[in-house]
């Protein structure tokens, strides 16, 4: 799952914005779509339209005016954040509205990642604030901008998925394994709760071009997303070396856009691979051991296509039935091939700088991570200014040993000379 | 002529494959487009090194990997042009 939350100044009608899902709704009845399997060939399909009377998405309101406390806020939001959706039944999104002291509010919308990405659930949120729904680029003829998508949860490989070419994932998979990281969770197993917490730091605009030139200076053209990794893999580092946890490699999942530059967004589709890397002792010496770590193995990943057999290993999975997928995941999982996931989006939407017509305050961004580990960073910036989300599983960090793992990646990303 | 002739093939080759794997239809590729304001990333950057690498025999020095020299498919040709008359 996945969480936008907008901070806006003042509130607008609930009428309006339920009239807003309602007519996005019935142009996109993916929104609600039961997840089916064919009889023969098992492949996953939305059921669209087959949800009719369906209360989802629901609109949930949470009246805060009269609390100041902001420990009670943060306590709602996070009651939100880790309550389930009910997705055999086709909630696959979800509102909740916080009206908070002094007329302003939040809204928070919760999504299920199978239907859409960050970039996706941007569009669509931007959609019901008010913008393009009546213009001719979301035309409903258009299958995967509209949503009545309904054969695939993933976009597939450009050319046939080859199982000679979806085993090259599954090598690079057992190539990590070797040497196999201990994470968090496994270490702190007894104390984790089943519950998610967060934490967001943001730097404003001269500090986001400070960093951003920085980067440049340290990795190279357009390769911030080095310069963040090497900076969260060196405290995270320390984090795990001061909770004494000597793990022999850190291996990080980290998601790679496949968007074609410049299209209109699909909105209900994923379009993205993920590539896992691997650290160990010899790259931890210094950023620039990270860094000189992290180019080599995207750069190895790229001559070896290991995107094109992501993409075609997802394709295999799509077949298996639902029990042997998540079995399949799970002794992924429990084989400890993860230590904590990293993310850079990039640049939020920016037709979600007015939402109904009312100026955003803010926008954060808050995944839910897989467990094993049940940690993950996500950088992003929106109108000019950085932004990373820490989550992570209760009892895996105190909340002190969370908010310093962020100052101190904050820090490092400062002062990178 | 005969330069010319190869500059306008390496041109022609690069963005075939800009238009094929990493713009979108709708965005107009010629050979003094701005590829950065029209999207490039760290990722897709990368795919087009390796193209280069691949299909000029040429790897690109980290030091010319900058924002003028990939600003613009016609700056890239001039410098897969500078690196292969170097070898």
């Amino acid at each position: 799952m996945g969480q936008i939350i907008l901070g806006l100044p003042s509130r607008f009608s609930e009428t309006d914005f339920r009239n807003q899902i309602s007519i996005v709704k019935r142009r996109f009845p993916i929104i609600n779509a039961i997840i089916k399997r064919g009889i023969i060939n098992r492949v996953p399909y939305w059921g669209v339209g087959t949800n009719t009377g369906s209360p989802y998405p629901k609109v949930i309101t949470h009246d805060l005016a009269e609390n100041t406390d902001p420990e009670i806020l943060k306590i709602r939001k996070l009651d939100i954040l880790n309550q389930p959706m009910n997705i055999k039944k086709g909630e696959l999104v979800r509102f909740d509205l916080i009206y908070t002291a002094g007329g302003r509010m939040e809204l928070i919308m919760t999504w299920v990642h199978m239907l859409m990405d960050a970039h996706g659930a941007e569009s669509l949120l931007a959609m019901i604030g008010d913008h393009f729904i009546e213009k001719s680029d979301h035309d409903s003829e258009n299958q995967v901008l509209s949503g009545s998508y309904t054969k695939r949860f993933f976009d597939p490989p450009s050319s046939s998925a080859t199982w000679k070419d979806a085993k090259k994932s599954f090598n690079r998979i057992d190539d990590l394994a070797l040497i196999p990281p201990i994470s968090l969770y496994t270490k702190f197993k007894q104390k984790i709760q089943p519950r998610q917490d967060y934490q967001i730091i943001s730097f404003d605009t001269t500090e986001t071009k400070y960093i951003l030139d920085l980067a440049e200076k340290n990795c190279g053209f357009l390769n911030e997303s080095a310069y963040f990794i090497s900076s969260v893999i060196w405290e995270f580092h320390n984090v795990c070396c001061a909770k004494g946890l000597f793990s022999p490699s850190y291996v990080v999942p980290f998601s790679v856009d496949l968007r074609k530059k410049g299209s209109p967004l699909p909105v209900f589709s994923n379009q993205f691979a993920t590539l896992g890397y691997s650290f160990q002792a010899d790259n931890l010496i210094n950023r620039e051991s990270i860094i000189e770590a992290f180019k080599t193995q995207t750069q190895d990943a790229f001559r070896n296509d290991l995107i094109f057999a992501n993409l075609c290993a997802l394709e295999f999975f799509r077949f298996l039935p639902s029990w042997l997928y998540a079995k399949e995941v799970q002794k992924a999982g429990k084989g400890e091939i993860a230590s904590i996931v990293i993310a850079n989006p990039g640049k939020s939407f920016s037709q979600l700088s007015t939402f109904i017509g009312i100026e955003v305050s803010y926008h954060h961004h808050i995944p839910t991570i897989v467990i094993p580990p049940g940690i993950g960073v996500v950088f992003y910036t929106n109108a000019g200014k950085l932004f990373i989300t820490l989550a992570y599983l209760e009892g895996m960090l105190s909340p002190e040993e969370a908010g310093d793992f962020l100052l101190n990646i904050r820090s490092h990303l400062l002062h990178g000379n | 002529m005969n330069s010319n002739f190869m500059h306008i093939q390496i041109e022609e080759k690069i963005i075939d494959f800009l238009k094929k794997e990493i713009y979108d239809e709708s965005i107009h590729l010629g050979k003094h487009t701005n590829l950065i304001e029209s999207g490039m990333d760290s990722f897709s950057l990368l795919s087009l090194l390796m193209f280069i690498e691949k299909k000029f025999n040429v790897r690109i020095p980290s030091e010319e990997i900058t924002e003028t020299r990939m600003k613009s498919v016609q700056n890239l040709t001039d410098l897969i042009n500078d690196l292969t008359k170097k070898k």
